[in-house]
């Protein structure tokens, strides 16, 4: 099933969450012809901030995704603050939501020199190239060597 | 070539490190003081972590990059949103395509 990114990205918009796009689609957001299965979010893991992530994603019925069925998981502020990163799916596709970024770190982060893009009619937080870059090279699998190839193309058009 | 550890390969945060190569097995240049390698076009960063060189970085200095330049320029033509819908209708095309289970060899279940 292909997430609909366009009804996640309201949800967090629309519920004031403090949210910045990560990972693959950050990349196809900068103009890579990467595709990918699941929206990758960096958020602020200020207490305020995690309950209205759990209100936002919370009608979207999340679960861990690859958990035992009968395992028992509610995603509310409490359960998010006793984590740090999680991979969901929602009745809108899968989301993996990261607290903190290898090699870049956590929202505050992120956010530094992410660039804000206007998205579905929402202004969203994207992570920068640069950032993306470290993150890829931290991560260092395979299919991270196709994505640096893309980034550095990209980066090299930016200038 | 990746630095063994505990008998395991890195994990996918370890660094790939150059400094654990050999210089006298296979004839490899010595670690240390190492040249950033040559990218065109591009400025090499090291490793944020380690300060290395990383593995990532020698490999894209030594093979042809393989990036698509006609599709990345076709996307940069296009808003962020356009590029999504453009990726989601990919995907939905690709899902129509997926055979049906009476299509699947036996196999596959």
């Amino acid at each position: 099933m292909a997430t609909d990114i366009q009804r996640l990205i309201e949800a967090l918009a629309g519920n004031q969450v403090d949210f910045a796009i990560i990972g693959a689609v950050a990349l196809v957001l900068h103009g890579s012809s990467r595709v990918t299965q699941d929206l990758d979010i960096c958020y602020g893991r200020d207490s305020d901030n995690l309950e209205r992530l759990a209100a936002a994603l919370g009608p979207f019925k999340p679960t861990l995704r690859g958990a035992p069925p009968d395992l028992p998981f509610r995603l509310d502020a409490r359960s998010l603050y006793s984590g740090l990163n999680f991979t969901l799916t929602t009745t809108l596709g899968d989301i993996n939501l990261l607290g903190e970024v290898s090699g870049v770190g956590s929202y505050a982060q992120v956010v530094a020199d992410a660039e804000v893009m206007e998205i579905y009619g929402q202004t969203v937080r994207v992570m920068s190239l640069a950032a993306l870059e470290r993150a890829k090279l931290a991560a260092g699998r395979l299919k991270d060597l196709a994505d640096l190839a893309e980034i550095a193309e990209l980066r090299r058009r930016a200038r | 070539m990746a630095t063994m550890k505990n008998g395991f390969p890195p994990g996918r945060n370890e660094t790939r490190s150059w400094e654990n190569r050999d210089p006298k097995a296979g004839g490899e240049a010595a670690a240390e003081d190492q040249a950033a390698p040559s990218l065109p076009g591009q400025a090499i960063e090291r490793h944020p972590r380690s300060g290395e060189w990383s593995w990532a970085t020698e490999s894209l200095a030594r093979y042809a990059s393989g990036v698509d330049l006609t599709q990345l320029e076709e996307r940069l033509k296009l808003t962020p949103t356009e590029r999504l819908e453009r990726m989601r209708r990919f995907q939905l095309s690709l899902e129509e395509a997926r055979p049906g289970r009476g299509d699947r060899h036996p196999a596959a279940d």
